[in-house]
């Protein structure tokens, strides 16, 4: 016998035959164990289970504080940021070495006839641009404090992978101009606007906002992915306008999901309250923390659901969190943080579930070996195109 | 949430999310498990979260969840049989030591938690009516008797019923699953 393996076996048989569903062979295997005294003691025991008490005995217990006090014993924290780039540092310097003696040895003796050229696929970092009203683009990859020609006192700060704006009054009328802020495929980028509201920027995304409100409303538009932290200001409601919908709010901390390519967009609502309004028909929806609005872009049907926010939060805290998501879905955000293509060979496997909390700063290959490990799926990496195929 | 197999590949990489998704799923059966010996609920977690503690130190050796429960339940036992030969007055457990080194009885144990955890799992899943029913029936009432006592119709109790065995099946699915992996 492996390990324990029997009284996981004989478990699941008593279950099945509570539950009614056992087949013929199960049942004899059952009877076999049944035919003890002790073991239909014990059966009877069960189909009779008191679950009551065992549901007051659980309530006595306290899994946070042994998980805590677990915690500090393995001291296992995140590691620090900067240790992580340290590793990155590391190894892109060792691959440089490599190369370099790869290279010196090939040129000495040639004995690679073929120059076999692997692309190494990183996670996406902190990149974006910003995309002025005049179609002038301004790359943020360094730290700088600088201002638009039309209105010098709007200060716009790029520091520590955030864009800050910072009106001193008064602004000039022009500083309502829309400009864009642009995060390619494989970046994020953070963005702190005038009013003070904070937002994230997920890969492949664009927001459009001004560098000061307008006196009525404060009015953003995206595409892409977007979490939100509105500073609260009851006179002037806070408005995100998406593809066929718009998302409307006062004070509150919540997520949008609205690529151009998916059939939906979704709101995820962390905490506060948002009304979502469809543009055609003027419907709403209200939501409250943790609940979720799916709106089909297709035929305007807005579906609410309960939800945990944290769960659609992963990316903002450096994860890829997925509950019972088809893989498709997952390679979708694989794609746009790797900046890979993703091909299937058998469109079936596109919609095969999975669940998972992983690390976004992985390589892309352990996390699909993760995958490939679960289903009979394998993946093929060729230049920056991942090919799923079935085993 | 219930532990994937994609948790496990998580956790033996080291992952402490995937970890606590283990702890969570396990730690209220071992707990409960622990306490039939010694009938002290904080000797009992702090077995428990030293098991964990184990777990984690070995967690690249392990292959499957099965593996994973089997592991933890024999670490607990050994850590049953270490409080107690600590223990001034052993006469308490002397009815405990006879189970623990009982083979059989140690099985019954883990059987009856593994049951148990999955009928209360099923049942706090439950819609209201649906509970009742399952409570109802889990005292060994008969559809008839059922729908008497809740002043509904038998096919009620049987629709009802159908919905509580779809869940029970889901959690039963996952248990099958993880053995079917184990004889592969």
């Amino acid at each position: 016998m492996k390990y324990l393996e029997h009284p996981f076996r004989i478990s699941q048989l008593i279950l099945k035959s509570l539950e009614g569903q056992l087949e013929e062979a199960e049942r004899r295997e059952l009877d076999d164990w049944l035919a003890i005294e002790a073991n239909r003691k014990l059966y009877i025991t069960l189909s009779q289970a008191n679950l009551d008490k065992k549901k007051a005995l659980f309530e006595q217990l306290h899994p946070e504080r042994s998980w805590k006090r677990l915690e500090k014993q393995l001291a296992f924290k995140r590691q620090p940021r900067f240790l992580r780039i340290v590793r990155y540092v590391a190894a892109v310097l060792l691959l440089g070495i490599a190369g370099t003696t790869v290279y010196w040895y090939q040129n000495r003796s040639e004995i690679f006839s073929s120059s076999i050229q692997q692309t190494e696929i990183e996670p996406g970092s902190a990149k974006a641009f910003l995309i002025l009203a005049s179609e002038e683009k301004i790359n943020l990859e360094s730290d700088r404090i600088f201002s638009l020609q039309q209105d010098s006192s709007v200060k716009l700060d790029n520091k520590g992978n955030t864009l800050r704006i910072e009106s001193g009054s008064p602004a000039l009328q022009a500083s309502q101009e829309y400009q864009t802020l642009f995060v390619p495929t494989g970046g994020e980028y953070k963005l702190v606007l005038e009013d003070g509201s904070q937002i994230c920027l997920n890969s492949d995304t664009k927001l459009r906002f001004p560098l000061v409100f307008s006196s009525e409303k404060r009015v953003v538009y995206l595409e892409g992915e977007a979490y939100f932290e509105v500073a609260p200001d009851s006179q002037k409601p806070f408005v995100v306008v998406t593809q066929g919908m718009e998302v409307n709010v006062l004070g509150t901390k919540f997520n949008v999901k609205a690529y151009q390519g998916d059939r939906s967009v979704i709101t995820t609502l962390v905490s506060g309250s948002v009304r979502i309004k469809e543009d055609k028909s003027s419907r709403t929806a209200l939501l409250r923390p943790n609940e979720q609005c799916v709106y089909s872009a297709d035929d305007g049907r807005m579906q609410v659901r309960s939800v945990d926010s944290q769960v659609f939060l992963g990316w903002i805290y450096g994860r890829f969190i997925f509950e019972n998501e088809t893989l498709e879905e997952i390679l979708k955000q694989f794609s746009r943080w790797y900046d890979v293509e993703v091909l299937f060979q058998n469109p079936e496997v596109a919609g095969y579930r999975f669940s998972g909390n992983v690390d976004r700063f992985d390589q892309i290959s352990t996390l699909l070996g993760m995958i490939e490990k679960t289903y009979d799926i394998s993946f093929t990496v060729r230049d920056r195109t991942v090919i799923v195929s079935k085993k | 949430m219930e532990v994937s197999t994609f948790d496990i590949e998580c956790f033996k990489q080291g992952e402490h999310l995937a970890f606590k998704t283990i702890f969570d799923s396990l730690y209220h059966s071992l707990c409960l498990f622990t306490n039939r010996f010694l009938d002290d609920l904080a000797a009992s977690e702090d077995i428990v979260q030293e098991a964990f503690c184990t777990l984690w130190n070995h967690r690249e050796e392990m292959e499957s969840i099965v593996h994973i429960k089997s592991f933890l339940y024999t670490v607990v036992r050994n850590g049953v049989l270490n409080y107690i030969k600590h223990q001034k007055i052993r006469l308490r457990y002397e009815q405990s030591l006879c189970d623990l080194e009982d083979k059989a009885s140690f099985e019954y144990f883990i059987i009856e938690e593994e049951v148990e955890r999955i009928l209360l799992k099923t049942r706090e899943s439950l819609p209201p009516k649906c509970k009742e029913i399952f409570v109802l029936a889990m005292q060994g009432k008969d559809n008839q008797e059922i729908a008497r006592i809740l002043n509904i119709s038998v096919n009620t109790v049987k629709t009802q019923k159908k919905i509580t065995y779809k869940k029970l099946k889901n959690y039963i699915y996952e248990i099958s699953c993880l053995l079917l992996l184990l004889h592969k």
